[in-house]
């Protein structure tokens, strides 16, 4: 699978580190790296930790592997490989759901699971709503529906970000969870990969107010709604990149992925913003816009290419744009991209 | 109590000798269906030299069915011009080096731009854009494109002079309209294609470039939702082969202020 070096640097942040040793007992590289971003160290720390409450934990692991797998994030397949094995699966069953040959052996309620899996990453066609109501239809409450969209999403969101940086694969962890070692501390290993409770980095995105009202009411009942909503809050008041460029990278993904909901979400916070109706069509056909500085144009052209990718290809061109902007930049622009990826995906489900 | 001994312990080694025996008939089990799988992947990757990746992706994809469609796609074709004067008395492995060294230069402009090259015919070069998932920049994409094929003609043709080999010349049409895009054929034999008359539009308007000693020719319907990106050249409208009206077209002159 073809991997690039790392494109942004490990940056140290102290107090962090220290937040990420208390949970993991070590920091793993990807924490240096999305360090600078306060709202996305959060939210690559939390959202991997989320336990799934309304469907059962071993469809979670598979989404993970499913989604790191469809994404081809290198780095993420590496860490859900060793999460499977800490959690007692061996190499055969992790291999059979790689090439998609466990189905037979799944029933049909987890098959159709997959399918959505594999559909949601994808979103290429977009996932038909029909399969969310077949996944009911063979006894799903509507709420574990709305939780697998939003753990399939989530997932996506840490491969697209690790694949944009480029995280270096863990190679110590791949490498114990394979040997002896990993058997004998599979606890240490899970230990090391999930903590028991959010940090106190967390805030309860229900006491903030919100963009994307509806999607979060939708998701009332979830903790996943406390989990985005903090996310969401803390990309739209970031001030590193300007208003305007993450309303239109919001708009570009709505565009593409042809999410109505988004797209009329996006456009009254842009006419809101300042933007007027022409103006704001103009930016979204020339991915250009008189509000956007050459630098924030530069990123508006690059949201798109983040939607559907092959991960050589865009990580040539997350390079390319680190040649036209600085590296706290590029990573809020990584996160916001991916951010945006996630939110649009949940939305074309639930909404 | 000899005997019961001598019973339970050749149960046992009947047991474990048929554990083992399952074991290895397992393991086996495991390398074919490993095997195959690897195959699989082999055939996969070789077969998507014939058909756009994501077409492959839904065709081998268990839980995927891959039907038809129809949607709106930009359809771009190029056209080597006197490309048969040009194969009259060479050697033929010369004609396939400078046409595969075309098709690759050209390839690499159209995915640069969003596009999939689906179908090469004879010389001739047949792109879509947004026909595999929507795109909502599809005229701008293959406009963009055009203007990069333009100019890697110029270096693949500086290779060629370099190589002691002839250059050449393409014209390009471009048009936006409805087409049906899938696997199509009978039981046998199929393969992805397109259909639709926006097809037989943008090969008019490449035949058109000739007419008007010009490189690449977009449509009306192409140009309207440009918005001033690039500088056109409006061309007299011509009355074309199976259409009642003249076709209006515009010659691209260059990118304004796309990058």
């Amino acid at each position: 699978m073809p991997w690039a070096d790392p494109l942004l640097p490990r940056v140290s942040d102290p107090h962090f580190e220290e937040v990420v040793k208390d949970r993991f007992g070590k920091v793993p590289d990807i924490y240096f790296r999305v360090s600078p971003s306060k709202w996305l160290r959060e939210a690559v720390m939390e959202w991997p930790q989320y336990r799934v409450q309304y469907f059962p934990s071993k469809l979670g692991y598979i989404a993970g592997l499913i989604c790191a797998q469809e994404n081809a994030c290198r780095y993420c397949i590496g860490v859900t490989r060793a999460y499977l094995k800490s959690q007692g699966y061996n190499d055969n069953f992790i291999n059979m759901i790689e090439r998609d040959r466990q189905l037979a052996e799944l029933n049909e309620k987890e098959r159709v699971f997959v399918q959505f899996c594999r559909s949601l990453s994808r979103s290429s066609p977009r996932p038909p709503k029909s399969l969310l109501m077949r996944l009911q239809r063979l006894g799903y409450s509507e709420l574990a529906v709305k939780e697998m969209a939003w753990w399939i999403v989530a997932n996506c969101f840490i491969n697209r970000v690790s694949t944009f940086i480029s995280v270096p694969p863990m190679a110590d962890l791949e490498r114990m969870s394979r040997g002896l070692l990993g058997k004998i501390f599979r606890r240490v290993i899970k230990k090391r990969l999930e903590a028991p409770q959010r940090s106190e980095l967390g805030t309860k995105a229900s006491e903030q107010g919100q963009s994307f009202v509806q999607m979060m009411d939708s998701l009332k009942g979830l903790p996943a709604a406390d989990y985005i909503g903090t996310a969401l809050q803390g990309a739209m008041q970031s001030d590193i990149l300007s208003k305007e460029l993450k309303i239109l990278m919001f708009s570009v993904v709505a565009k593409t992925l042809q999410c109505e909901f988004c797209i009329s979400e996006s456009k009254e916070m842009a006419l809101n913003m300042g933007f007027d109706e022409d103006e704001y069509e103009l930016a979204l056909v020339t991915l250009n816009s008189k509000k956007l500085s050459n630098q924030e144009s530069e990123i508006l052209k690059w949201t798109r290419e983040t939607i559907h990718f092959d991960t050589f290809v865009i990580q040539g061109r997350v390079k390319e744009l680190s040649t036209k902007t600085d590296n706290v930049v590029l990573l809020e622009a990584i996160g916001l991209a991916s951010l945006a990826n996630a939110i649009v995906r949940l939305a074309i489900l639930i909404k | 109590m000899l005997y019961v001994l001598i019973i339970v312990s050749s149960t046992l080694a009947f047991t474990l000798h048929i554990l083992h025996r399952s074991k290895l008939k397992n393991e086996e089990l495991q390398k074919i269906v490993s095997d195959s799988a690897a195959r699989l992947e082999r055939l996969q990757v070789s077969f998507g030299s014939f058909a756009p990746h994501d077409v492959i992706e839904h065709l081998t994809d268990p839980d995927g069915v891959y039907s038809a469609s129809l949607r709106e796609v930009t359809v771009l074709f190029a056209d080597l011009r006197g490309f048969t004067r040009l194969c009259h008395g060479r050697d033929p492995a010369e004609v396939v080096e400078i046409l595969n060294g075309y098709f690759e230069t050209m390839h690499k402009a159209v995915r640069a731009h969003h596009g999939e090259l689906t179908e090469l015919t004879g010389d001739g070069i047949l792109a879509l854009f947004g026909a595999l998932e929507h795109n909502p920049w599809q005229e701008i994409d293959a406009t963009k494109a055009a203007i990069a094929m333009r100019e890697s003609l110029v270096t693949y043709n500086r290779e060629l002079a370099m190589k002691g080999l002839p250059s050449i010349a393409f014209g390009i049409g471009i048009h936006q309209g409805p087409l049906l895009t899938g696997v199509l054929g009978s039981r046998d034999l199929q393969k992805f294609g397109v259909v639709g008359d926006a097809i037989n539009v943008a090969s008019r308007l490449e035949g058109l470039t000739k007419h008007h000693q010009c490189d690449i020719l977009i449509s009306e319907v192409v140009k309207s939702k440009l918005r001033g990106q690039f500088a056109l050249e409006a061309k007299e409208p011509v009355l074309v082969k199976g259409r009642n009206e003249p076709v209006k077209s515009y010659h691209v002159v260059e990118a304004i202020n796309a990058s």
